[in-house]
């Protein structure tokens, strides 16, 4: 996929690099959620991670997005270690520097669809905030539905509009999280298409959990998570 | 039988188990309300039934009583003596009097016939045991007084009780110490008996008794005797059944604690919102388990009857816990009511505590039937979940918004309507009944207009609040008008105890503008002379003499002699009768005449022509008005007399007949004086005339020397004083609110579990998501606070128009004190924003990974 000039250049440094990565719950018997993983993702690479239920793909997500820690190694998003930053800090980088898009849309249901989109930017208190919601509700074809709320929305609506919530603040890298896997197989599709399309216009790093392998296929590269160990997808 | 146990145990027991203080908060709040109900109850029926037992004590075993208007003479007896062949006639002449030991405590004295009581009251001797010593008692003329009573004030056999009776000052012997059973539980215990003799020389009444009961023997038909008794009685005498004082006495003060109880059932109301809105929470907490048990094929009944059961669990914990700390609230309330009641309605009167059974059964049943009518709504909403739809994730009440906002507005508007219609309507037996009920429709309306306001507010403040709070204002909003069935409730709750609140400050500060714009213009007279108390009210009253051993004193220019007794109609309906000097009300004014004349021009012409003046109680209460014809029994037999004018008074609600000095005296045989105004010469200054008064009368009679000024505190006092309890029962009413607020905010920082995940999830802080919590219990606080300005307005324009006057028959002028409205309000946002504090710190304390995962 990359051509040879770029190969003789000298690499960028990931966008998101994650050393013996390891999630374990505690319980009677302590789950291992993500065991010593090793994974480095390009910027503006398109990652799918596939693998069946319960191998740990959410947990991934969660650790890069900053929504959980990973209980060793460590993860690097833009050169920063996560496990160094505060509580305060991770907050900000969530808020600013990664989207995320869940499978269950995950939408404020008493806020209106300009609204949801609009929040992450105004949680940061950029003025804004409106203006940008606009622009992505329009690129993402909501615009006429800017002033419904999530439960009046189709599957596909609601994720796009969560697609255009993880682009407000500008963030560079988008994680989604079994995207498609709430819809038909034409919304499946559509909201693919526009992960990619969207991607690519602002060069955006994206990490995809999926099953579908109609998705893995879109991606730069697929790698395998099972049973919480990383394997290049066969 | 075994799968209804298992519903309950999905819906039920199994949320409460997993969180218990959730499931307290509501038990909680019925606990407040019925113990609020329980002690005011108890109050209540303390005092009825102390009136009623020291009544009862009095009246013994009679059959008949023989009354008067002035009394019964003694000579008027002696046609009566056939009595004794068909059972026993027992005079009883009664009175007041003031310890004077330095305790100042008051006693009911109370003059009895030795020889004929027995047969009618329950009297029994401890001391002296000898047959000798008790004839000894009788000669004497000394006092019998009740054994605890002599213990209180180091008393035997021998010993002299010091008393201010009758204007004087006087020392008994104790002639006798009585067992606290029968007559001697009449004032709690607090009497003094001796012979009608010496009771009618210490009284000043010497010649009369008040009654005279009878008691026939087994067999003896009470109508033939009556007749017979009728026959032989002298004009201004009449015969009456002997139970009539103690349910003259159950009426006493009915207003009075008819309100207290209105306002504990506030607070009971208040917390049947509480229950109400657990419930409710509940159901759509669980809105995805009852579509999956629906699903499973579980009857609608099973899951209205495991709902049920959750709210009667409530209202059976709270209950229990509530009448706990009723009975630890009694006391606090007995001691308020009791006072006010000595204060306003009878000097005498000794308040001994009820028991407390019946007062908890009272409170256990309406604790209950709240609980169970503030459980059918919900539970009705939980029968009628759909099994599909509220599977899915994320759905909730968001689908329940905006159906039936127009049969809202309609039924709310229809209620609004008949409130109207009601508080036009008159009194029922004396009662405003309707006028309660006028209050209960703006209570419905209230709560059927609650969800729009919720609704309304939230999208008239969203952009506002994002304007100046950002994402912590535009989730707060959002918030608030997702949860509009939760948030109502709450809202309509608090609004319900605020509005009642800023409607009793509004009432009780137009009432005491009222009464102290009513004493300045009534209480002409520099000072005011009564038999001495030293509590401040009037007890007993003072000899005919008095009066012109004032008026010789140098410096003052007039006395106004004011008699004051209970009087009564042709029908036998009692009120006051007064007898004052029209005289002096033709030259200083006072009585202040409702339809704006000069009470000075009407008193001359009242004197001239024998009419009377009627009180504004009296007017209402018998619907009697300027012009109209009033009729009395007097001692010289039923005399009618024209209405001169309707004056405003606040010194009793029963109703007052106020005439000329000499007309009275005319027409009772009554010259005694309860209380009488002194105007000083110009010039004379009235601490000085005081001081000259008490120097000189001191000596030949026991009084009290008030100066204007004193009187005008004192009544305030004595305002204030009643209506302590009404402000306590307005702060519980509040405090239970407030909780309903804070209730409603902890589920939804529960039942948002995921919200709060999510946001944290995409880069909330802690602190916007406090904040977002909090916003939104100002903004409960804040609309509860604008339904409660509306709602109070309502209520006040109903206490201040309807109720008051239909309850006391006192017309108000409205006096608006916005500094305390204002402080009302700011104390109650105050609070709301404070019940935000625990549900934030819980809201913010989710962690996004694990509340992610829960979906």
């Amino acid at each position: 996929m990359s051509s040879p000039d770029a190969r003789a250049a000298p690499s960028p440094p990931p966008a998101v690099l994650c050393e013996r990565v390891s999630k374990i719950y505690p319980a009677a018997r302590p789950v291992v959620a993500l065991d010593a993983i090793d994974l480095a993702v390009r910027a503006g690479e398109f990652l799918a991670v596939v693998g069946p239920s319960g191998g740990g793909k959410s947990t991934l997500l969660h650790v890069v997005a900053g929504i959980d820690r990973a209980t060793s190694g460590s993860v690097r998003v833009g050169g920063r270690d996560l496990a160094t930053l505060s509580e305060r800090d991770l907050t900000l980088y969530r808020r600013r520097e990664v989207g995320v898009v869940f499978q269950f849309f995950n939408l404020l249901p008493h806020l209106t669809v300009r609204e949801n989109v609009e929040l992450p930017r105004l949680l940061d208190g950029k003025r804004d905030a409106a203006a940008r919601a606009e622009e992505l509700l329009r690129r993402v074809d909501l615009e006429s539905r800017r002033d419904a709320y999530p439960g009046e929305l189709s599957g596909g609506e609601m994720q796009r509009a969560a697609i255009a919530r993880g682009l407000v603040t500008g963030a560079r890298l988008l994680l989604a999280d079994e995207p498609t896997g709430n819809l038909d197989s034409r919304h499946g599709a559509d909201v693919l298409a526009l992960l990619d399309e969207v991607r690519r216009e602002r060069g955006v790093t994206l990490i995809l959990a999926t099953h579908s392998e109609a998705a893995a296929r879109r991606a730069d590269r697929t790698v395998e998570l099972a049973d919480g160990k990383l394997a290049p997808a066969r | 039988m075994r799968s209804f146990r298992r519903v309950v145990r999905a819906l039920v027991t199994g949320p409460a188990r997993r969180r218990p203080i959730r499931a307290l908060l509501p038990v909680v709040g019925v606990a407040i309300g019925v113990a609020a109900v329980a002690a005011i109850h108890h109050a209540n029926r303390s005092v009825t039934d102390s009136f009623r037992e020291s009544a009862r004590a009095v009246t013994g075993r009679s059959d008949l009583a023989i009354v008067g208007a002035h009394g019964v003479r003694l000579d008027a007896i002696r046609p009566l003596e056939f009595l004794w062949r068909v059972g026993s006639i027992a005079p009883l002449l009664s009175g007041s009097a003031v310890v004077d030991d330095g305790s100042r405590e008051i006693v009911a004295l109370l003059g009895v016939d030795y020889g004929g009581d027995p047969n009618v009251r329950e009297m029994r001797l401890v001391e002296p045991k000898t047959a000798a010593g008790r004839v000894g008692m009788v000669a004497s003329g000394s006092v019998l007084v009740p054994v605890p009573f002599a213990a209180r004030h180091r008393l035997r056999v021998g010993s002299r009780l010091p008393l201010v009776v009758g204007g004087a000052r006087t020392e008994v012997p104790v002639g006798g110490l009585l067992e606290l059973s029968g007559l001697a539980r009449a004032s709690g215990g607090d009497i003094v008996v001796t012979d009608v003799f010496t009771a009618g020389r210490l009284l000043g009444r010497s010649g009369f008794v008040d009654r005279v009961d009878v008691a026939l023997d087994p067999g003896v038909a009470p109508d033939a005797v009556r007749r017979e008794i009728e026959r032989r009685l002298a004009p201004g005498t009449w015969v009456e059944a002997a139970g009539r004082a103690a349910e003259s006495a159950g009426r006493m003060a009915r207003a009075f604690r008819f309100n207290l109880n209105a306002l504990g059932l506030l607070t009971l109301l208040v917390g049947m919102f509480l229950v109400a809105n657990a419930v409710s929470i509940s159901v759509l907490r669980r809105r995805p388990e009852i579509a999956t048990l629906r699903a499973l094929g579980t009857s609608r009944s099973s899951i209205f009857g495991a709902f049920a059961v959750e709210g009667l669990a409530v209202g059976a914990a709270g209950t229990a816990l509530g009448i706990a700390g009723g009975i630890a609230l009694s006391r606090a309330a007995l001691a308020v009511v009791s006072r006010t009641v000595s204060s306003v309605y009878s000097p005498t009167a000794k308040i001994t505590a009820a028991g407390f059974g019946e007062p908890a059964i009272v409170a256990a049943a309406v604790g209950a039937l709240s609980t169970l009518l503030a459980v059918i709504v919900p539970a009705v909403q939980a029968t009628r979940v759909p099994p599909s739809p509220a599977m899915r994730p994320g759905s909730g009440e968001h689908g329940e918004r905006r159906r039936k906002r127009g049969t809202r507005i309609f039924v709310a508007s229809l209620a609004l309507v008949l409130a109207v219609v009601l508080a036009r309507a008159r009194p029922i037996a004396g009662f405003p009944w309707l006028g309660f009920a006028a209050v209960a429709l703006v209570v419905v309306a209230l709560a059927l207009f609650s969800p729009i306001l919720v609704r309304t507010a939230a999208s008239a403040t969203r952009r506002g609040l994002a304007r100046a709070f950002g994402a912590a204002g535009r989730l707060a909003s959002g918030f608030f008008g997702g949860a509009v069935a939760r948030n109502s409730i709450a809202v309509t709750a608090l609004a319900m105890a605020l509005g009642m609140t800023l409607a009793m400050i509004v009432t009780v500060a137009s009432m005491r503008e009222t009464v102290r714009t009513w004493v300045e213009s009534s209480l002409r007279a520099d000072l005011w002379v009564r038999s001495a108390s030293g509590t401040g009210g009037a007890v007993g009253d003072l000899p005919p003499e008095v009066v012109s051993a004032l008026a010789a004193v140098p410096g003052v220019a007039a006395v106004d002699p004011v008699r004051v007794r209970e009087g009564s109609d042709p029908g036998g309906r009692t009120f006051t009768v007064g007898g004052g000097d029209f005289r002096v009300l033709a030259r200083a004014g006072g009585a202040p005449l409702l339809d704006g004349r000069d009470s000075r021009r009407v008193a001359a012409e009242a004197r001239a022509r024998g009419e009377v003046l009627v009180s504004e109680p009296y007017s209402r209460r018998f619907e009697a008005a300027r012009g109209d014809p009033v009729s009395l029994r007097t001692a010289r037999g039923i005399r009618t007399f024209r209405i001169a004018g309707v004056y405003r008074d606040f010194s009793n609600d029963r109703g007052t007949v106020l005439m000329d000095r000499t007309l009275y005296v005319g027409l009772f045989d009554d010259p005694r004086v309860t209380s009488a105004g002194v105007l000083a010469r110009p010039g004379v200054s009235p601490d000085d005339l005081r001081r000259k008064i008490r120097t000189d009368l001191g000596g030949r009679f026991a009084i009290d020397v008030t100066t204007n000024r004193a009187l005008r505190r004192q009544v305030l006092e004595i305002f204030d004083r009643t209506f302590t309890v009404t402000h306590a029962l307005e702060g519980i009413a509040i405090t239970v609110a407030i909780l309903g607020i804070a209730n409603a905010l902890v589920a939804s920082a529960v039942e948002r579990r995921r919200s709060f995940a999510l946001l944290r999830a995409l880069g909330a802080s802690r602190r916007q998501i406090t904040s977002s919590v909090l916003l939104e219990a100002s903004l409960a606080g804040g609309v509860a606070v604008a339904a409660a300005v509306l709602a109070g307005a309502a209520f006040a324009a109903l206490l201040i128009g309807v109720i008051n006057p239909q309850s006391f028959g006192w017309s108000v002028v409205l006096r608006v004190p916005f500094v305390r409205l204002a402080a009302a309000v700011v104390l109650v946002l105050a609070a709301s924003v404070a019940a935000g504090i625990v549900p934030g710190r819980i809201a913010a304390s989710v962690d996004p990974a694990a509340g992610l995962a829960e979906e």
